[in-house]
């Protein structure tokens, strides 16, 4: 191989949007660390410089750099050693260049040179390795926070200000990459390395998305190679199974389309409801635990106890109002593709005798669809409602919260009744409108809870001005998407057509 | 009222009338009419993107054409009420409903919709063919899904029975076992059978009748046998290849100057009358080389 079949080694290997996202995020980050290194006044700027530039890196090789295995494992299979080791030079060129380039970005306007390098080495490197870790460690992804606070600790890590963090990281990042090493070279050397699972490497998972070209927000944000169904295939036995069959028959056509529905519509049994709240409810509470357990070696239980009081229920509150967010997104995906695939419910509820016709079973359906996430959502309402009401929080706060619940359910209704009724907006104007509504939802729930958090006081700003007339316009553009989408449904000879059909 | 079930009772099964559809600007049918008569096997022929799966989808209201009808039991396909669903099953091809269901749950749960539901039959095949009931449908392979998929069909006992492709995922067991059971719903219990294939043992072994789907036409229609007898190819030496009929199913130019037609009988069972001229020569076709003449 060339030099320049060398350099694009990376770039072929990864999906090109996840190429592109990771390219502009490393620019971004590195200007934006440029650019707080010039305006900010404080005397440790650089470090969170170097901090932002450093998660950057991480994504990049975490995402972007770690699908030169996928590469590798195909050249092994396919018994072409020259690609193989292109694919090993590629990441002995792009490892040093991504350090040094930043390094002497930020060098020049910060100096400390060898410990800016240390620490985006050991982002790199760390990013590299955690793709190359099994699936279930993956869930330190989501604890990063509490990881990022929790690993100085555990590992004594000195502070980049002190003078022997070089002499304290040179092992360390020599042994993320011996790491890397060793998981690349068994992940090569196994029988079977395409194989799905928990045990699997992380970066398995982004084999389905470096297939696809493009992406579509119906069928998943990454590729409907990853779509739920397929996810079914992947979990194991114990996380599975519970559904509640008994209420389905000929008289019951809620209860039986729900069953066909599945995913977040899926009526469950008593054990499957407790499997599906324990996948939730145990992680949140081994996070919470660590956390606890790490505040108060820090601070003392007293002081904890003052924290807890202070951020909790704010925590609470954000957690009750995303989550109703998440739950409207999870619930369109897995109805976008339900309607998206041709062999699999489609044609079998289409076909099926006893569910009605006409409108009657047109309301069913729709019945179906919006009970499971509405009620769920209903009841996170009710929770954030009475934490709100017991931290005293103001009214416009309150309202504010009261919008973004029924922002999501908003979005359950309208993007569910074009999904039924065939007649979704394209690609572009759905995702412009998620965005606008993630946004909008998000900035009403930080300013006004986050605003002064002692007292959770909303201020009288033009902020709220805007966010009200964010509001109304999504309001207006979710009642015209509803219209739109029960027009399209009425004039439908039976709702399980595709969409495009 | 009687008249009417009466008139649902004759209608042909399955009945397609001009249907046009077309993705994302390519025609994929163009005009297609195919009507199938009650007890016939019908295998559907054709290349992969023929149209064969899309025309399937239309004649059962699983899509909607942009122009033309389709009628199951009398009732147009769009509009199927429960007593013609009743009557009917479709497998897809690759089945991937209810992953969410084992095939036990799914049979269960599917079963409670038809009233001539066979439970017994749907036990016993599962059993018969090593299917583990409680695993989820997702983890099964490809080929044991589809052969759940194919009990589900059977099992609810249809008067009409669609399949598409469905051999394209068993093992040569599995295909001769399921063509054999078609066979014998239809001899014995008069099932009418559709099913798209681009296998032609598999039709020679079990179909009535057969449809050639090219480019989105239909460009035969005839039963098996008669393909044999009806068709045939036609070759003209160098000389000859002016006079080489207008009509013909497939026309290749060889390089010295030759060509060679596939020809059909006219309505008084003769070859067209080039086939007469000196030199010219008509062999005959098997099914397969029919295919692959007009396919190529």
């Amino acid at each position: 191989m060339n030099a320049r079949a060398i350099l694009s080694v990376p770039w072929r290997a990864a999906r090109p949007s996840t190429a592109w996202l990771g390219v502009v995020l490393f620019a971004l980050g590195l200007f934006g660390a440029v650019a707080l290194g010039l305006f900010s006044q404080r005397p440790d700027k650089w470090i969170a410089c170097t901090m932002i530039v450093g998660f950057c890196e991480a994504f990049l090789w975490a995402f972007v750099m770690s699908c030169t295995v996928l590469l590798a494992i195909d050249a092994r299979q396919l018994r072409l050693p020259a690609l193989q080791q292109g694919v090993v030079r590629s990441l002995w060129i792009y490892g040093p260049l991504s350090v040094a380039l930043p390094t002497i970005a930020l060098g020049l306007f910060f100096g400390h040179f060898m410990v800016i390098a240390s620490m985006l080495g050991l982002f790199s490197a760390g990013g590299f390795l955690f793709a190359l870790l099994p699936r279930f460690l993956g869930v330190l992804f989501y604890m990063l926070p509490l990881t990022l606070n929790a690993l100085p600790a555990w590992f004594g890590m000195p502070s980049p200000k002190t003078p022997h963090f070089v002499s304290w990281s040179a092992p360390i990042l020599l042994g993320l990459i011996l790491a890397a090493a060793w998981c690349w070279r068994s992940l090569l050397r196994r029988e079977n390395p395409r194989a799905q699972g928990w045990s699997q490497p992380i970066v398995m998972q982004f084999r389905g998305c470096a297939r696809t070209t493009g992406w579509n927000p119906w069928t998943g944000f990454i590729g409907s190679d990853l779509d739920f169904t397929s996810q079914i295939r992947r979990w194991p036995d114990w996380m599975q199974g519970g559904a509640n069959l008994r209420d389905c028959g000929r008289s019951r056509p809620v209860p039986t389309l729900r069953v066909a529905l599945g995913g977040v519509f899926l009526p469950l049994t008593a054990l499957g409801w407790l499997r599906k709240v324990a996948l939730i409810v145990v992680p949140g509470i081994v996070f919470i635990v660590l956390a606890t357990f790490q505040q108060i070696l820090r601070h003392g239980f007293h002081a904890w106890l003052g924290i807890l009081q202070e951020g909790g229920l704010v925590v609470l509150v954000l957690c009750g109002a995303f989550g109703s967010m998440l739950l409207a997104l999870l619930s369109l995906t897995q109805l976008g593709q339900r309607w998206a695939r041709t062999n699999a419910e489609m044609p079998l509820l289409a076909l099926l005798p006893g569910l009605g016709d006409g409108m009657e079973l047109k309301r069913s359906l729709l019945r179906a669809i919006w009970q499971p996430t509405l009620r769920l959502q209903a009841v996170l309402l009710v929770a954030v409602l009475a934490i709100a009401w017991d931290m005293h929080m103001n009214m416009q706060a309150v309202i504010f919260l009261l919008l973004t619940q029924l922002g999501a359910a908003g979005f359950v209704i309208a993007f569910g009744l074009l999904v039924v009724g065939g007649c979704l907006p394209g690609r572009w104007p759905t995702t412009a409108m998620g965005i606008f509504g993630c946004i909008l939802i998000s900035v009403s729930l930080f300013v006004p809870t986050l605003g002064d958090p002692a007292t959770i006081r909303l201020s009288v700003t033009s902020l709220q001005a805007v966010l009200a007339a964010g509001w109304v316009v999504l309001a207006l553009m979710l009642l015209q998407l509803a219209r739109r989408g029960w027009l399209g449904l009425r004039q439908r000879a039976h709702p399980f057509l595709p969409i495009d059909g | 009222m009687n008249a009417v079930l009466r008139e649902t009772e004759c209608a042909a099964p399955l009945d397609a009338r001009g249907l046009t559809h077309c993705y994302e600007g390519s025609n994929v049918l163009c005009g297609v009419d195919l009507a199938l008569e009650p007890g016939s096997v019908l295998g559907l022929i054709g290349l992969n993107g023929a149209g064969k799966s899309t025309l399937i989808r239309a004649m059962l209201g699983l899509l909607k054409p942009l122009s033309g009808a389709a009628f199951v039991f009398g009732d147009p396909a769009l509009k199927l009420t429960d007593a013609a669903k009743e009557r009917l099953a479709y497998v897809p091809q690759q089945p991937e409903a209810l992953a969410w269901l084992s095939a036990r749950q799914m049979l269960d749960y599917v079963g409670r919709f038809y009233p001539r539901w066979d439970q017994s039959f749907a036990k016993k095949t599962l059993e018969r063919w090593q299917i583990p009931p409680n695993k989820l449908l997702a983890k099964l392979s490809p080929g044991e899904r589809q052969r759940v998929d194919l009990i589900r069909a059977l099992a609810s006992q249809p008067d009409l029975l669609v399949l598409d492709e469905p051999a394209a995922a068993l093992d040569p067991v599995a295909r001769r076992e399921l063509l054999r059971e078609v066979a014998l719903r239809a001899g014995e219990s008069g099932t009418t059978v559709l099913f798209s294939t681009h296998i032609v043992s598999d039709l020679e072994r079990v179909a009535s009748e057969i449809a050639f789907l090219h480019q989105g036409k239909l460009l035969i229609r005839c039963s098996v046998d008669e393909t044999k007898e009806r068709y045939g190819r036609l070759w003209l030496p160098p000389r000859m290849s002016a006079a080489a009929p207008a009509q013909s199913l497939s026309r290749r130019f060889h390089q010295d100057g030759s060509v060679s037609l596939v020809v059909e009988r006219d309505a008084q069972g003769g070859w067209p009358e080039a086939a007469s001229l000196t030199g010219a020569r008509v062999d005959a076709l098997g099914l397969e080389d029919l295919f692959v003449e007009i396919a190529e």
